[in-house]
């Protein structure tokens, strides 16, 4: 299990570990409520605008969940910079062989999620263009959500294999780190989630449109039924989420599973059981107002997520605690070598003469490419010394800034010797004084 | 580096993070960094002169800039920081050790401007709407805070080519304020504003004329634009020139032509000399003969920008070298104070993924693979660009046998020969592996594969 957790980088964290950490979860939790809305306000344009085909203000409507992308795309990407820098900091061995084990398909999240975003501007800047059909309108859009739908796998397979270095050895590519648990599971939770928040989201947003020509100005009563059927949908995958949250649980391998975990989890299930029958009760009413019930569901929704995000983060730090210890050992042990090994190879400098520092000098810069009787890669010393004679400037002068005066590779300039060693080395090969 | 190795051999692991990096750096410099103000400066010319036609140029303009920007340009640019960190994590960890804060406050302001472009470009005031005049003014916060995250990044950039007295007293501001820094950013600002003339002015052949102004005043400004900003352009770039480290200046030669076309050094700075001045003539020609100037010419200007801005990051990029980040960590993701450790023990023992940990009779030429692996293979591929493979076949022909012994010495001594080559960091043993391994490249040519396709090899031990 210790053999693949490397040494770390041997620089000190920028700040305590509390404090990046308590950075990490709560820029997190903002990021990853933004590419909730993301997500799920693709998902919501799509079935919106499927909807749309037979009743025009379904169309309406998911014009108006497609502006919000805009912003909200916006933000999850430059909201995901904290996380990811504090992520890159305390856990960073972890995370970047993670990355490499990975490769090509962590490189892909940027053509992916550039793609998504292009096709959901276009979607959004084509919805009135007459010239193209409904079909083809809504094909785009379609096309957006399958790359979201398909991108967060790539951030679960690294968040996911970074927290089990035994298991590195087993991973050959993206496909073999997907498929070790619990990447699915959490790939469920995440998207019911993403529906649930792009839901409540939508339930405040819909109707503050304050332009009288609006849809929910002209029929208020398709408002009520917007936000009733959202509320209802909002229950629904809660109730499925009791299902779905035990799914991820057991499928986590248990060495992360901390007791304080599990008693956090036991206060946000109480939490989520409240959350659930204030959803009930809202989907029962059929004029659902922004009022004291909505905000209630807000506020406890978005304790829940903190919690959650947070138990997240202990298992995280659960899972990498004994691999942490022995990468702490390793990197001592390991710097503590090297510091040896200087030591060790300070040797006190001899005075040589004249003759030998030349000749130092040419096995250290020039021996790679000349030798005495034989061409290497330049001429040989026996011709050199019969083009220079007794002109040791010449020499100097020539290697300083070489021309080309034979066929295959050019002598790189030797700028950057000493002019000293330069004179030395010179006087060397044409054992002049 | 004490990493799973990811390598791409048939694309050479530095030209994949220059591909992302030049793309960026062409997106924010022109569109954003230089873009916003030279959109501002086209808005507050229609409110000042309440003329809805340049207003109409300003949103057209910043349309462009705002969905290449918030797409491409702000994923590219996360794109620098996930292909650097799969080619050299060391050196990108290194960095966010070190300048994790600057960092923090750079993301800070990206927030800002994030909001900011949004709120400009989304709720866009016609002229005579009441609040147009603040509508102005939230463009220049926008044009600021562009520049602050120029400011701070060029700063980290600056550090990677000389760390100053960051290697003395390991403070913060030492590293923040080092010797290259504030050279950079005096060339890298008017440069982008340059580069924002230009690129609007390419715009200009592919917009229909109807609402705007006339396409002469149009191209008037935006030669004026572009020539004013040319003199603090070329001060900017001589103050920069004379703060590069005298060790880098060396490397200059082959950073500009690589070693192929090592004979080109001349007629490639003449080239650019030519491209520079066409710029400057181009510009003059639409302040001066704006109506006999063709699409082609207005075109142009953006393409040579672009293609000296992508030469001179490359040149950037490799006079740094041998080093990562300058006095500290190699290019191949060795410290430098860690090398007497190496050079007695060879890399194998220390590297926690390798496949195998010391070089025995049997096992030379696996040996030796890992070896390059992890010692070159940051630079070099065996059968893409900057092929190992080649350029020894530049040194000694292909039609000789090569000698391990030859290789072998070379490789103690290519450090001093060419100065922008890491010194060997493994044992003797090693680098007879590694010679090994090179010589029958000549006849057995395989492409090396990175973790990411073989996974980690005799992994569990």
């Amino acid at each position: 299990m210790s053999n693949l957790v490397p040494r770390d980088l041997p620089l000190p964290l920028p700040a305590p570990a509390w404090l990046l950490e308590f950075l990490l979860v709560s820029s997190f939790m903002l990021h990853i409520l933004f590419v909730n809305l993301m997500v799920g306000g693709s998902l919501f344009t799509v079935f919106y605008q499927w909807k749309g085909k037979t009743d025009q203000r379904f169309e309406e409507l998911a014009y108006l969940v497609a502006k919000t992308l805009t912003v909200n795309k916006s933000l999850a990407v430059v909201l995901g910079v904290g996380p990811l820098l504090c992520l890159n900091v305390l856990y960073t061995t972890f995370f970047y062989s993670a990355n490499a084990l990975t490769g090509t398909a962590w490189l892909m999240i940027i053509p992916l999620i550039s793609g998504a975003f292009l096709l959901t501007y276009l979607h959004k800047y084509t919805w009135h263009n007459n010239s193209l059909s409904r079909g083809s309108h809504r094909l785009i859009a379609i096309f957006a959500a399958i790359l979201f739908l398909i991108i967060p796998f790539i951030f679960l397979a690294n968040a996911n294999l970074m927290l089990f270095p035994e298991r590195w050895g087993e991973v050959k590519g993206f496909f073999t780190a997907l498929l070790l648990p619990n990447v699915f599971p959490r790939y469920l939770h995440f998207i019911a989630a993403s529906v649930t928040v792009t839901g409540l989201f939508l339930i405040g947003y819909l109707g503050r449109n304050k332009d009288p020509s609006s849809i929910f100005k002209r029929e208020p009563n398709f408002l009520f039924e917007a936000r009733r059927s959202l509320y209802s949908l909002c229950f629904v995958i809660t109730a499925a989420q009791f299902i779905i949250g035990p799914l991820v649980l057991f499928t986590l391998p248990s060495h992360g599973i901390s007791g304080a975990m599990l008693g956090f989890l036991l206060i946000a299930i109480a939490m989520a059981m409240v959350l659930l029958k204030f959803l009930y009760q809202e989907s029962k009413n059929p004029t659902p107002q922004l009022s004291k019930g909505f905000l209630r569901i807000v506020f406890l929704f978005t304790v829940i997520v903190a919690f959650m995000v947070s138990i997240r983060h202990m298992y995280r730090e659960q899972a990498l605690s004994a691999h942490k210890q022995i990468q702490k050992e390793k990197t001592q042990a390991f710097l503590d070598e090297s510091a040896a090994a200087a030591i060790q190879a300070k040797s006190p400098v001899a005075e040589v003469s004249p003759q030998e520092k030349g000749k130092n000098a040419f096995a250290s810069y020039c021996s790679g490419c000349h030798a005495e009787a034989t061409v290497k890669v330049g001429p040989a010393l026996t011709e050199i010394r019969g083009i220079y004679k007794t002109d040791t400037a010449g020499i100097v002068k020539w290697a300083k800034a070489p021309g080309k005066k034979r066929p295959g590779m050019a002598m790189p300039s030797m700028n950057h010797v000493q002019e000293d060693d330069l004179d030395a080395i010179a006087h060397w090969i044409l054992k002049a004084k | 580096m004490d990493f799973p190795i990811y390598h791409l051999d048939f694309l050479n692991n530095r030209m994949l993070i220059a591909v992302v990096a030049i793309l960026h750096v062409i997106i924010n410099h022109a569109m954003a960094v230089g873009g916003i103000p030279i959109v501002v400066y086209l808005e507050r010319k229609a409110f000042l002169n309440k003329d809805a036609r340049w207003d109409h140029l300003a949103k057209k303009v910043m349309f462009i800039f705002f969905i290449i920007t918030t797409t491409i340009g702000a994923m590219s640019g996360v794109g620098i920081w996930v292909t650097a960190s799969l080619v050299n994590p060391a050196a990108i960890g290194s960095l966010l050790r070190v300048f994790f804060w600057a960092w923090a406050i750079e993301w800070v302001v990206f927030i800002t401007e994030v909001c900011l472009i949004l709120w400009y470009f989304l709720s866009w005031k016609e002229i005579g709407h009441a609040q147009k005049k603040s509508h102005v003014r939230l463009g220049i916060f926008l044009a600021a805070a562009s520049w602050i995250t120029m400011a701070i990044i060029v700063s980290i950039l600056g550090f990677m080519m000389d760390t100053g007295a960051w290697t003395g007293d390991g403070s913060l501001l030492s590293a923040l304020f080092n010797p290259v820094y504030l050279p950079q950013l005096a060339f890298r600002t008017p440069l982008a504003m340059v580069f924002a003339g230009a690129m609007a002015l390419a715009f200009i052949p592919f917009f229909s004329n109807n609402s705007l102004p006339e396409k002469h005043d149009i191209l008037r400004l935006l030669g004026k634009w572009t020539l004013a900003w040319s003199a603090p352009f070329a001060l900017g770039a001589l103050w920069y020139r004379n703060a590069i480290p005298a060790y880098s200046v060396g490397n200059m030669q082959v950073a500009i032509t690589t070693q192929a076309f090592a004979d080109w050094y001349q007629q490639l700075l003449i080239i650019s000399g030519i491209v520079c001045v066409s710029i400057i003539l181009i510009a003059l020609a639409c302040i001066f003969i704006p109506k006999r100037v063709g699409a082609v010419a207005l075109v142009a200007p953006a393409v040579g920008v672009a293609a000296m801005l992508g030469l001179f990051e490359r040149v950037r990029e490799f006079i740094r070298k041998p080093y990562a980040i300058q006095g500290y960590l190699y290019s191949n993701g060795y410290r430098a104070e860690d090398y007497p450790l190496m050079k007695r023990d060879g890399i194998l023992r220390h590297s926690t993924f390798a496949a195998v940990r010391e070089v025995t009779s049997e096992n030379t030429l696996v040996a030796g693979e890992e070896v390059f692996r992890l010692a070159c293979s940051r630079c070099h591929t065996v059968t893409g660009i900057n092929s190992i493979r080649k350029n020894i076949g530049a040194m000694y022909g292909f039609s000789a046998n090569w000698d391990p012994e030859i290789i072998s010495s070379y490789i103690e001594t290519m450090h001093n020969g060419r100065a922008y080559m890491p010194p060997f960091p493994g044992n003797a043993k090693e680098r007879k592996a590694l010679a090994e391994y090179l010589v029958q490249l000549q006849s057995h040519v395989q492409p090396l594969k990175g973790v990411q396709d073989t996974g980690i090899q005799g992994a569990v031990r």
